[in-house]
């Protein structure tokens, strides 16, 4: 291959010929692929397609912005990250496109840090036309009006705040409160302070002429240099009431939101200078927001790179003196009376699965199947173990991914999804809807498989019926494979898929406690959580996505799913086996 | 729901109920699937397969055709009647029915060739 990954990175070279010819014939293919109304131009424009210049080939914006202002300090570059491999930089003049293209086409310059490709270079003609923003994702519920305020009305603001006395520098931000500020020393108050001045008191009396019906008692006052930013956060539910109000002043700055039930859903929101942002329902309940500590920021509407400036921002919010109540109860830090704590008794357990297992199958069924075909190793071998026509029981058997194989094994699943059952039947598996400790099998089996189903039931007495029932269906002497999560995804694909850029998140959310946590993807920090279902595109209807859809995991530690299965007192342990996250037992009926 | 799939489902998981086996089997609508013989299959899974429930389930759905009450010592080696069994366990599908506890009386109905085996957490 021309562009070895493994090759020594060779920064400061110049590629040129006929391989160079065909590589960006290969990236023009792609750009009339992915931006058909971008025309090329033989002859020399002011504007510059730049291939092999983006962040999925290992180049920051900074090291754009560094190689492309070099030739003309008024470049505008645009990006699409993580979407494209190629940006655009328009110059003020033709001479300077002119220049930039003799010296970089075909050059791996040395102010890159990771990528060792060489841009390759083309005039055109246009940029790719904006996105219409009803195409980007955004969070539900959030409102941004933008020129909320005039530029003299900034400036008077802007006076007010930046000779205040009081300014406060942090080490991320410079901060300043109103009214009321947060007692560090208690931890769970607030405490009065400075009141809110004139300046803001206007500023609060408009918000409430746009409609705004609560009145603030608590401003902070958030003084960002470029480069600053804030860790992806929820503004604690029960400290404040809905909405959180926020006024950016002297810098647009793209704020980023994090779906709480859906990792995989981030969305980019300008708040242009002088807007005025109104953060609440779904926006502020269960999406995380925060900025990006970073000196650029792109456009996602156009995806123009523009530098940020020091910038202003006022946020107020009204104190709230009881639980939230909040529609979104999976991610408030109000455990509704227990109802959200990690499951007691029995009756909590069974509410705990009927609505987050039982019916979460039910609707992600069609979109759960486009997902689950790939099988692990050591079922597999465990599979092949069997003797020919053995008979095996499938219980939680899914879309029938082990049931379909042609294998000379007598084999029948149960489920408790009705809706996996019939994608299962349609696949001509031989199914029956049952609950997983109350299975409607004779008990001969040869054989019994239970994956990734275990680690569904809510409480340790609801699993130890479970794995008694499994061991139930076998005849002395009989296997049952069981897996289950293992909390411990070191090396999982689960974790890769969800590794996140910034891991310096922050969760005001209350820690401690016996609640049932919503988990960000990343370690598990409780054994008792609720797990993000991702609908992401497929064939999934429209309606499903971007609808919360959490799961009830209990993950196993090391040596409990041993333990439990011992517990029954009614097997031996063949093996214990972890795989990519999981642990998989091999056990036998005595 | 193939009979060879009810010759291995049982009400046992019921609270009080000691081997719910057979299950009494009521067809509303049944019909005839296309699979291809294989001896094998049918000589290897008879010995597991309940005969007497197979026979008296077939007799309670008017399907028990050139079945005998009793498996004759040579099944094995008799082709017509490896047929057979061929055709009453996987070729007949149940799609519309129900399934009756022997002890309780507990009905479980089946719906697109599916029985649905859940009962009440107070049930088991
Ligand atoms: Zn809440």
């Amino acid at each position: 291959m021309y562009f070895n990954e493994n090759k020594p990175r060779q920064l400061g070279t110049t590629f040129s010929g006929d391989k160079l010819r065909r590589k960006l014939q290969k990236s023009v293919q792609q750009l009339k692929r992915h931006d058909a109304d971008v025309i090329v131009s033989d002859t020399p424009t002011a504007k510059l397609f730049v291939a092999n210049s983006s962040v999925l080939c290992g180049v920051s914006l900074e090291e754009l912005e560094e190689i492309f202002v070099g030739y003309d300090a008024e470049a505008q570059i645009t990006v699409f990250p993580n979407k494209r491999a190629y940006s655009f930089v328009e110059f003020s003049t033709l001479e300077k496109a002119k220049q930039a293209y003799d010296e970089l086409h075909g050059y791996i310059h040395p102010a890159l840090r990771s990528s060792h490709l060489p841009f390759l270079c083309a005039y055109v003609e246009n940029l790719p036309a904006a996105r219409p923003s009803s195409s980007l994702l955004r969070p539900n519920d959030l409102v941004v009006v933008e020129d909320f305020v005039t530029e003299i009305e900034e400036e008077k603001l802007l006076n007010f705040i930046l000779q205040h006395a009081q300014c406060e520098v942090l080490k991320h931000r410079s901060v300043l409160h109103f009214g009321h500020e947060f007692d560090y020393s208690s931890n769970t108050s607030f405490k009065k302070c400075e009141p809110i001045p004139k300046e803001i008191d206007d500023l609060i009396k408009a918000v409430q002429r746009y409609g705004v019906t609560i009145e603030p008692d608590q401003i902070t006052i958030n003084i960002y240099e470029p480069g600053q930013g804030i860790p992806p956060h929820y503004d604690t539910h029960s400290a404040f009431e809905d909405p959180v109000i926020s006024l950016s002043l002297l810098s647009d700055v793209v704020m980023e939101f994090k779906d709480g039930a859906n990792s995989a859903r981030t969305a980019g929101v300008l708040l242009p200078r002088r807007s005025l942002s109104l953060i609440q329902g779904e926006s502020r309940y269960r999406w995380k927001h925060g900025i990006v500590n970073r000196k650029y920021d792109v456009n996602p509407l156009n995806g123009r790179v523009f530098s940020r400036r020091k910038r202003v921002s006022i946020t107020m919010r009204k104190i709230r003196h009881k639980p939230c109540e909040c529609a979104w109860k999976e991610f408030c830090d109000w455990d509704r009376d227990g109802e959200m704590s990690i499951p007691q008794n029995d009756s909590s357990a069974r509410f705990i699965e009927q609505n987050y297992v039982s019916n979460v199958y039910e609707e992600i069924a069609p979109h759960f199947d486009e997902t689950r075909h790939s099988q692990w190793k050591a079922v597999q071998g465990f599979l092949d173990s069997l003797p020919d026509y053995s008979l095996v029981y499938d219980v939680g058997c899914g879309n029938g991914k082990y049931l379909i194989a042609k294998d000379r094994l007598v084999k029948f699943g149960s489920d408790l999804s009705m809706n996996l059952c019939q994608i299962a039947a349609r696949k001509d598996c031989q199914v029956a809807r049952a609950d997983g400790r109350a299975q409607p099998f004779r008990p001969i089996a040869d054989a019994v498989l239970c994956i990734a189903v275990l680690h569904h039931l809510s409480s340790h007495s609801r699993r130890l019926e479970m794995v008694c029932e499994l061991l139930r269906l076998l005849r002395p002497g009989g296997r049952a494979c069981i897996t289950v999560w293992s909390m411990d995804q070191t090396g999982a694909q689960y974790s890769k898929m969800r590794e996140n850029k910034d891991d310096t998140e922050m969760n005001e959310q209350s820690k401690g406690g016996e609640r049932l946590r919503v988990h960000d993807g990343k370690c598990f920090e409780q054994q008792d959580l609720l797990v993000p279902w991702q609908v992401e595109g497929g064939s999934t209807t429209d309606e499903n996505k971007g609808k919360a859809f959490l799961r009830f995991y209990h993950v196993f530690r090391e040596n409990e799913l041993a333990e439990l299965c011992l517990e029954t007192e009614m097997c031996t342990i063949e093996k214990i086996i972890c795989e990519q996250g999981n642990w998989i037992a091999i056990i036998q009926k005595v | 729901m193939k009979l060879l799939t009810h010759n291995f489902l049982s009400s046992r998981f019921l609270k009080n109920v000691a081997t719910g086996y057979p299950l009494l089997l009521r067809v509303n609508e049944k019909e005839l699937r296309e699979v291809e013989f294989d001896q094998d299959f049918v000589q290897n899974i008879m010995p597991k397969v309940d005969y007497n429930c197979l026979v008296s389930t077939l007799m309670a759905i008017g399907e028990q055709g050139a079945l005998p009450n009793e498996l004759p010592e040579n099944w094995r080696e008799n082709e017509e009647l490896l047929k057979e069994l061929h055709r009453v366990l996987v070729k007949i599908e149940v799609i519309v029915g129900e399934l009756e506890c022997p002890e309780s009386g507990r009905v479980f109905p089946i719906k697109d060739g599916i029985p649905n085996m859940l009962c009440q957490e107070d049930e088991c």
